[in-house]
């Protein structure tokens, strides 16, 4: 029984250590350790076993070895005579039940008088003397411990934590504290027992007490870590101090009466071999354990002043409990155990993830929404009303969960899913250990059982870890959507509107993935071979790959442009040849409409390198030819003043980077000099500015008597200074025909 | 001087009960070394001096516990305070038949008690009464070094000891109770040799005259003391009876606490779990208790001796009051901790080392020492 209150007590406290724990509880797990080597047997070996084998002793016990191994090969039965058995096992223990019932007034007399024969008067005696003195001496060291550890905690019960991992840490802090002493306590005890000869029964009754005494204080650790029922500030347990005061006590009076309870039912049985009686002893115990705990469990309920507190938790507690005892007294404590631990599950899952997202939101108290941190204030000041844990999560809404979640990132929802896959697992794991099937050795055991179990494990973690994967990516996934800017008709879409399409895309990508993944792993364990299916698929799969290659390329590196923001819609691009504003993009291409009205439609997979004429400033530069007697000071000041005007204009004057700036002479050339005007703008806008620029030079330009260098001829003739008309016009003409044929004549030469 | 009574008659049945049980210890090895040790260690008091001078103490003792019982305002203090009380007032009960045995039983017959008859009564003829002298040697040595650190804790000198002497407070209880069971397992073991077993026939003769006036006389001194245990507890109740006013205790970044009048700043104080240092136990001799009076001054009983020799001594300055002995008589009082109540009996000492009572350290830097 003490086994089975330990592995309840240990999925209940420390589900991750459950499986070292109970490892240790049965000493059996380990026997099927790694062969030694196998060596030829020496002749002297041989001889030592055949003397071996010719031993009465041995021949027996191996006898009796061979009968168990025939026990534990109840598995080749067949159904009905499992059931057979089951039943027959039930009525057994349901007479022994019925004869210890009968025997429970006489109990008392029973237990003196085994007690009484078992050990002689005066020695009993004295054996209280020893007791006394072991609790005196375990008790002396625990203090000497707290001499030197107590100031620790002291601190640490008066410190204030300001966020739950600062209260976790201290708390765990403190569990290692209070441990330690009990730890004292436990050398001092039995170290002392150790010391001393004692009478075999004497032996057995002591020890069983102070391992008790040790078991106890164990519990009173781990429940004192849980409840913290004197420090709010260590408290781990949404539970008000009155509250936690009362659990603790609770808990406290219900282990030690069915700790006890055992503990002399056992003795009985060990001294005088009364089967009955020490069960009367351990059902008396039970039942007044099952009351207590209804009791509290009632109490708990009536207290807690939640609004939203159902009547159902404790119905269902005290119903769940009764069949607890009802079990364990026809002696299915297989069953019981399954049916504590499916219990426990779902509040257990609760409270974790209770736990954890506590842990988030105390942890981020900057993202903390207002109205949550008050309510938790108040809570704290008001104290006594502070919910139970049993009844506090069904005024929980789906929206305050789905609040929270968007307000702690993608860690939050992970870390929820992840409790409750440890839970699951360890939950799983101590059914297991229940029913006798252990986890960690299930490949060398063949039962049907320890089979289903090991491939409703196999599928459960499968299940698990695909839950978890999606539930990451679709956090992911939903918080980048919801980061979007809303779709507003009017303004062209970002580059977010194909990123909004690609995203559900992605999102059920992975969904299918995980699914398919997570039935493939169930079918490969239960023993379904999958590798046809997965060739299979690899065959379907390669010709529809060859298929979609393009499809596929195109998708893919619309991606990449897309993360590289090579472009927008609305923006005017050019690639190789293809020019012209993005007008629309799809999954698979993308559309440009050329200036003249053409549009082009390209497939992302052709693109290869790509020039955007519309990112962030143009360079506009305009050049001029004057004559060499220009005047260049004149010119600057009145392209300073063009700039002026143009910077004033209504529609265009905003698009200006750089003002309208005269450069000076570019360069000279053979009739004149090249003079250059500059200014930058917003992508677009540069050309009504080169427009009006032109328009208004040129105005200013001839207003200023500056006029443009013009091609024209000069005919010099030498000594020519008293010609007539008449030669001046021949000459004219002459000259004209040289021109005229130069001009000609240049293309071809 | 009640209180240097007090400490100084515990010094001494302390001593006694150290030598007696350092004795026991020597019957790891065997019961005539613990004869021969008893010479020495407890040969103190069997001399016309010493002898007295522990009856005094033991008398002088009991008395002061039961004045002060007397003048207790609330029964419950603390855990420690009142487990200690009651544990002094179990005392007489518990100790009681080893006095008759072992002192007034060799008085009447003139004979010398060894230690082989008081084990033989112990573990062979009246096993129930070797578990009362056990119950009683826990009980004695836990009400001492209870009380011998809560003196010892607030001297000048303590922090540099008191990690030493912690853990012969264990060992030497555990080496007299083994040597207790070790030797009576050595007589046990030769019970059947009547050679080993004559001191034990010839004290049962002498003892076999005496035996019923002795039962006489202890039932007669249980009842006495049972008579003025109760005389010095109905005594306290009619003194406690006429509950003052109501009382409005509020600390300065602390709860608010409404009781009736009558008893001490701290009683109210721990009476609600307020965390409160009290160093020496609310006997008004560390003054690490000390509360800054921030409002309603006049409405606090006023400064006992005790506590203006410790408030001089500390040289704490006005507006400073021991909460363990101000008593609220009525109103509204406001006050604030000098010292943090994590303060360990160490850093008090070093803190008044530094003279500087009258800054105590702000709330954060105690809060900063608790989380370090």
């Amino acid at each position: 029984m003490i086994r089975f209150l330990t592995a309840l007590f240990l999925f209940l406290c420390v589900q991750s250590i459950a499986p070292a724990s109970a490892q240790m509880l049965l000493p059996g797990a380990g026997a099927s350790e790694t062969e030694a080597p196998a060596a030829e047997p020496s002749p002297n070996d041989i001889k030592e076993l055949a003397r071996l084998l010719a031993d009465p002793a041995i021949v027996n016990w191996l006898q009796q070895r061979a009968d168990g191994l025939n026990d534990g090969a109840t598995q080749n039965q067949t159904f009905r005579e499992a059931v057979q058995q089951g039943l027959n096992e039930i009525e057994n223990r349901v007479q022994l039940v019925g004869a210890s019932l009968a025997l429970l007034p006489d109990a008392p007399a029973i237990i003196s008088q085994t007690w009484q024969e078992g050990l002689a008067p005066r020695q009993q005696l004295n054996f209280v003397v020893l007791l006394i003195i072991f609790i005196f001496v375990g008790a002396g060291l625990e203090w000497l411990y707290w001499r030197y550890a107590g100031y620790f905690r002291r601190r640490i019960e008066l410190g204030r934590s300001d966020s739950y991992l600062d209260k976790a840490r201290s708390a765990v802090t403190r569990l290692a504290l209070v441990s330690g002493g009990a730890l004292f306590f436990s050398i001092g005890t039995i170290g002392t027992f150790v010391i001393f000869e004692w009478p075999p029964n004497a032996r057995e009754f002591v020890l069983e007490l102070l391992v008790s005494l040790v078991i106890l204080r164990a519990i009173a650790a781990i429940a004192l870590f849980a409840l913290a029922p004197r420090v709010e500030t260590l408290r781990l347990m949404p539970l008000s101090r009155t509250n936690a005061q009362i659990l603790y006590l609770g808990v406290m009076v219900t282990s030690a009466i069915l700790l006890f309870g055992s503990n002399l039912s056992e003795t009985i049985v060990h001294l005088g071999r009364n089967e009955p009686v020490g069960l009367a002893i351990d059902i008396s115990a039970a039942a007044a354990a099952t009351l207590l705990a209804i009791a509290l469990l009632w109490l708990m309920y009536s207290r807690s002043e939640l609004q939203g507190r159902s009547i159902l938790m404790p119905v269902i507690g005290t119903f769940v409990l009764l069949m607890l005892f009802v079990l364990w007294l026809i002696g299915a404590e297989s069953a019981a155990g399954t049916l504590a631990v499916v219990a426990l599950l779902v509040p257990t899952e609760r409270i974790v993830r209770k736990t954890i997202e506590q842990a988030f939101r105390e942890n981020r108290p900057d993202e903390e929404p207002e109205d949550l941190a008050g309510e938790a204030s108040e809570a704290d000041e008001t104290g006594d009303t502070v919910e139970t844990v049993e009844t506090d999560e069904a005024a929980e809404t789906g929206e305050a969960e789905e609040a929270s979640e968007a307000a702690h990132g993608i860690y939050l929802p992970v870390a929820v899913r992840l409790g409750r896959f440890v839970v699951v697992v360890s939950a799983v794991i101590c059914i297991g250990l229940f029913w006798g099937v252990q986890p960690w050795n299930m490949s060398a055991v063949n039962s049907t059982p320890a089979q289903m179990v090991r491939i409703l494990i196999d599928i459960m973690v499968a299940f698990l870890i695909g839950d978890l994967i999606w539930t990451a990516t679709k956090t992911a996934i939903d918080r980048r959507m919801a980061a979007m800017p809303k779709l507003q008709p009017g303004i062209a879409p970002g580059p977010e509107a194909r990123m909004a399409t690609l995203l559900p895309l992605i999102k059920k990508v992975v969904l299918v993935t995980i699914l398919v993944m997570v039935a493939l792993i169930g079918l490969s364990s239960m023993g379904i071979n999958i590798t046809p299916l997965l060739a299979g698929a690899g065959v379907v799969g390669l010709a529809v790959g060859f298929g979609a290659q393009a499809l596929v390329r195109d998708i893919v590196s619309g991606v990449f442009f897309l993360i590289d923001d090579a472009f927008r819609v609305g923006e005017y691009i050019e690639m190789g040849d293809i020019r012209g504003t993005v007008e629309s993009m799809s999954i698979r291409s993308l559309q440009l409409r050329h200036h003249r009205g053409a549009v082009h439609t390209i497939p992302f997979g052709e693109l290869k390198s790509l020039t955007n004429y519309s990112r962030d400033w143009v360079m506009m530069k305009l050049e001029f030819r004057v004559p060499f007697d220009t005047d260049l000071k004149l010119a600057k000041k009145i392209v300073k003043n063009i700039n002026e005007e143009l910077q004033a204009n209504e529609d265009y004057g905003d698009n200006f980077l750089q003002p309208l700036k005269f450069q000076g002479v570019r360069r000279m050339e053979e009739f004149n000099m090249v003079v250059g005007v500059k200014f930058m703008t917003k992508p677009g806008g540069q050309w009504t500015i080169r427009r009006d620029a032109y328009q208004r030079i040129r105005d200013e330009f001839e207003k200023a008597g500056i006029n443009f260098a013009q091609r024209n001829v000069k005919v010099e003739v030498i000594g020519g200074e008293d010609l007539s008309e008449s030669d001046k016009e021949k000459a004219t003409a002459a000259a004209m025909d040289a021109i005229e044929q130069q001009v000609q004549g240049q293309p071809g030469g | 001087m009640i209180s240097k009574l007090r400490i100084a008659s515990g010094l001494v049945l302390f001593v006694f009960v150290t030598g007696h049980l350092l004795t026991l210890a020597f019957g790891l090895r065997s019961i005539e070394a613990m004869e021969e040790a008893s010479v020495y260690l407890m040969g103190l008091f069997a001399n016309p001096v010493g002898g007295p001078l522990l009856i005094l103490s033991f008398f002088a003792h009991a008395g002061l516990g039961l004045w002060t019982l007397f003048w207790r305002n609330r029964l419950f203090f603390n855990w420690g305070d009142s487990i200690q009380a009651l544990l002094g007032l179990a005392i007489v009960p518990l100790l009681l038949p080893h006095i008759m045995g072992t002192v007034v039983g060799p008085m009447m017959t003139d004979t010398h008690v060894g230690f082989k008859w008081v084990l033989a009564v112990y573990w062979i003829f009246v096993p129930q009464l070797g578990i009362q002298q056990v119950l009683a040697l826990i009980v004695i040595w836990v009400h001492a070094c209870y009380g011998l650190f809560l003196w010892m804790q607030v001297q000048n000198w303590w922090g540099r000891y008191a990690t030493l002497s912690y853990p012969f407070a264990v060992i030497i209880p555990v080496a007299a109770l083994l040597g207790f069971v070790e030797s009576g397992k050595i007589l046990i073991a030769n019970s059947g040799d009547p050679e080993y077993m004559a001191p034990v026939r010839e004290s049962a003769e002498a003892y076999g005259s005496v035996g019923e006036r002795l039962m006489q006389i202890q039932a007669d001194v249980l009842w006495w003391y049972a008579g003025i245990v109760f005389v010095v507890l109905a005594a306290r109740a009619v003194r406690v009876w006429g509950r003052g006013p109501d009382v409005s205790l509020t600390y300065k970044d602390g709860p608010t606490i409404k009781r009736s009048a009558g008893i001490s700043i701290l009683e109210t104080a721990q009476s609600m779990d307020t965390s409160h240092a009290a160093l020496c136990g609310a006997r008004g001799r560390c003054g690490s208790c000390a509360v800054r009076v921030l409002e309603g001054a006049e409405n606090l009983s006023a400064p006992s001796r005790i506590e203006q020799d410790t408030l001089a001594r500390r040289s704490l300055p006005e507006g400073v009051r021991l909460a363990c002995q101000a008593m609220p008589t009525g109103g509204n009082v406001t006050v604030e901790r000098v010292f943090p109540p994590t303060i360990s009996p160490v850093e008090y000492q070093s803190l008044l080392r530094e003279k500087t009572p009258s800054s105590p350290p702000s709330d954060a830097a105690s809060q900063s020492e608790g989380a370090a």
